[in-house]
């Protein structure tokens, strides 16, 4: 028996099967989880993103009209969730610089971020990190999930030929990076 | 000065050289994943997700987390940096966080809301809920989650809950 399409999934879950939504969830919970480590950096961070594209996705099913396709609607809600995180890592991170804000401030979100980026994410990691917000979506989606320019303008509703760019410049950055990092090894 | 290279002049090969290059420096392929999460983590993952679906599926949860986790501590954040300028200043005392956020002006408000606003694929969904709870009841729902990261830990409850009551009285336009 052929596996159900998302859209016929999709229309079960609008007539009340929730089983239907587990099943989508099960098709593209690997890629949503690995699409937003990669943009924000770490697994609890990326675990949260995870749950949070889902039940959005699940809450606002009645919203989705079918002009792109399930994958790529829910794609969509991960990565835009993905740079709100990065946001605020870049808010707490400024904050943090100040010592009289950072009085006022709790601890460290997550004191094992920094060591877990240092072991886990490797140095291509850090240097995704260090990229600017749209080229870090990008060079994601188009260095790791390999997708083509045409998916990655649905996503994120852009020209393909600003994503070029976007690509272009992120790889160039992500060189500079790696070889400053290699280069003091070598010496 | 420094032009950038225009779109046009990017071909393909350029560009799959340059990610050559990336992968050659990195010394992995670009699928390849650093230790991710076990299969057991995903089935979990289901689990967990399910039930977090389940906790957001009234209009009040979802209110009330959406409060709780993004617009209250993304204002407080971003209040606490006012905070910190105003110590600067000569001669200036440090007001409270509430004394500061009670100095907004409404579009001001509204515009550190917006900053923080959720998916716009679920803006409907949210704009339905929004701000129908009171501030005793987002406080209660705050203590209940205990978010660890979030800024709200250092203001004690009671400011907790007048921030909760400015937020709710003035971003009407959500």
């Amino acid at each position: 028996m052929e596996p159900l399409t998302d859209l016929e999934l999709v229309q079960q879950v609008r007539n009340g099967k929730r089983e239907a939504f587990t099943e989508l969830m099960r098709r593209y919970q690997q890629r949503v989880y690995w699409v937003a480590r990669r943009i924000v950096g770490s697994h609890d961070d990326a675990d949260d993103v995870a749950q949070e594209t889902f039940v959005k996705a699940y809450l606002a099913l009645g919203d989705f009209r079918g002009d792109s396709s399930f994958f790529t609607w829910l794609y969509r809600i991960a990565v835009n969730l993905s740079l709100n995180v990065v946001r605020k890592q870049q808010v707490m991170n400024y904050l943090r610089d100040s010592p009289i804000i950072s009085s006022l401030l709790p601890a460290r979100e997550n004191p094992h971020k920094d060591a877990e980026l240092k072991d886990l994410a490797s140095r291509l990691q850090q240097a995704v990190a260090k990229l600017p917000e749209k080229q870090r979506a990008v060079f994601v989606m188009r260095y790791f999930d390999e997708m083509s320019y045409e998916e990655i303008s649905k996503v994120l509703k852009t020209s393909v030929g600003g994503l070029k760019a976007n690509y272009f410049h992120a790889l160039r950055k992500v060189q500079e990076f790696l070889k400053d990092e290699i280069a003091p090894n070598h010496n | 000065m420094k032009l950038r290279r225009t779109i046009t002049e990017i071909t393909d090969a350029e560009e799959r050289e340059a990610q050559e290059a990336v992968g050659r420096l990195a010394g992995t392929s670009p699928t390849h994943h650093h230790e991710g999460p076990s299969e057991t983590y995903f089935a979990n993952l289901i689990v967990r997700t399910n039930e977090r679906i389940d906790r957001a599926s009234s209009g009040l949860a979802i209110s009330l987390s959406w409060l709780a986790r993004v617009a209250v501590p993304g204002v407080v954040a971003i209040i606490f940096f006012f905070i910190g300028l105003h110590y600067y200043g000569p001669e200036r005392s440090t007001p409270s966080v509430v004394e500061m956020i009670g100095t907004l002006t409404p579009p001001a408000l509204d515009s550190l809301l917006l900053a923080s606003q959720a998916d716009p694929a679920v803006a409907a969904t949210l704009q339905r809920s929004l701000f129908d709870v009171s501030a005793d009841q987002l406080v209660e729902f705050y203590i209940a989650t205990e978010n660890p990261t979030t800024v709200l830990e250092t203001l004690p409850e009671q400011q907790v809950k007048d921030i909760a009551a400015i937020l709710e009285a003035r971003a009407v336009n959500l």
